[in-house]
């Protein structure tokens, strides 16, 4: 093998590493539902602390 | 004095959620979102009670009371933009800035352990399970 193809062999794993992190990140991003689900949670308790203010 | 550990060491665990780049975006959100229900669902009520037994038994009172009351208010205001916050990040989590979650989230820890007579801990905040003796 040159020295040639060696670097060739190198960047080719270096390539597949990126397209294998970038498929994680693919993998876990939220669903619609996920949001939603985590959207209405934090609502809820922003409303229910935000009912808690005193008036002043 | 009995002390009990509220949401705190929600705030590190937020803080090290938020940074932790080998946490799935799943993971890390619902870390967030748990710390953020403990502190909302803990630390405030507790704070709140707080304040309305000292109304109650006189122990604060005039212009202390109506500034316990205005900095309870601010440290909701708080609360509501790291909620905000949180929410601008499950929609878009690249593109939001977390790491200003934490510093949102200490603030408000600060100003619940001023009005309670407890106090911020490195990462946890500490409320007296009593009240404090301000």
């Amino acid at each position: 093998m040159t020295l040639a193809e060696i670097e060739i062999l190198v960047n080719g794993l270096i390539l597949a590493a990126q397209l294998i992190i970038t498929q994680i990140n693919d993998n876990t991003h939220l669903t619609d539902e996920q949001k939603k689900g985590y959207l209405d949670r934090i609502t809820s308790i922003q409303d229910r602390v935000k009912g808690s203010k005193f008036p002043v | 004095m009995k002390r009990v550990y509220l949401a705190i060491t929600l705030i590190l665990i937020v803080a090290l959620g938020a940074c932790a780049g080998t946490q799935t975006i799943q993971n890390r959100t619902e870390t967030i979102v748990i710390s953020y229900e403990s502190i909302g669902t803990l630390a405030f009520p507790t704070v709140r009670a707080y304040i309305e037994q000292r109304e109650a038994n006189k122990s604060l009172s005039g212009d202390a009371l109506v500034s316990a009351k205005k900095t309870y208010n601010d440290a909701v205001d708080k609360f509501d933009q790291a909620g905000n916050l949180i929410k601008s990040y499950v929609s878009a989590p690249k593109t939001t800035p977390i790491a200003q979650l934490p510093v949102l989230l200490r603030s408000v820890a600060v100003l619940l352990a001023n009005l309670s007579g407890g106090s911020v801990q490195g990462n946890t905040l500490i409320i007296p399970s009593t009240g404090g003796t301000k």
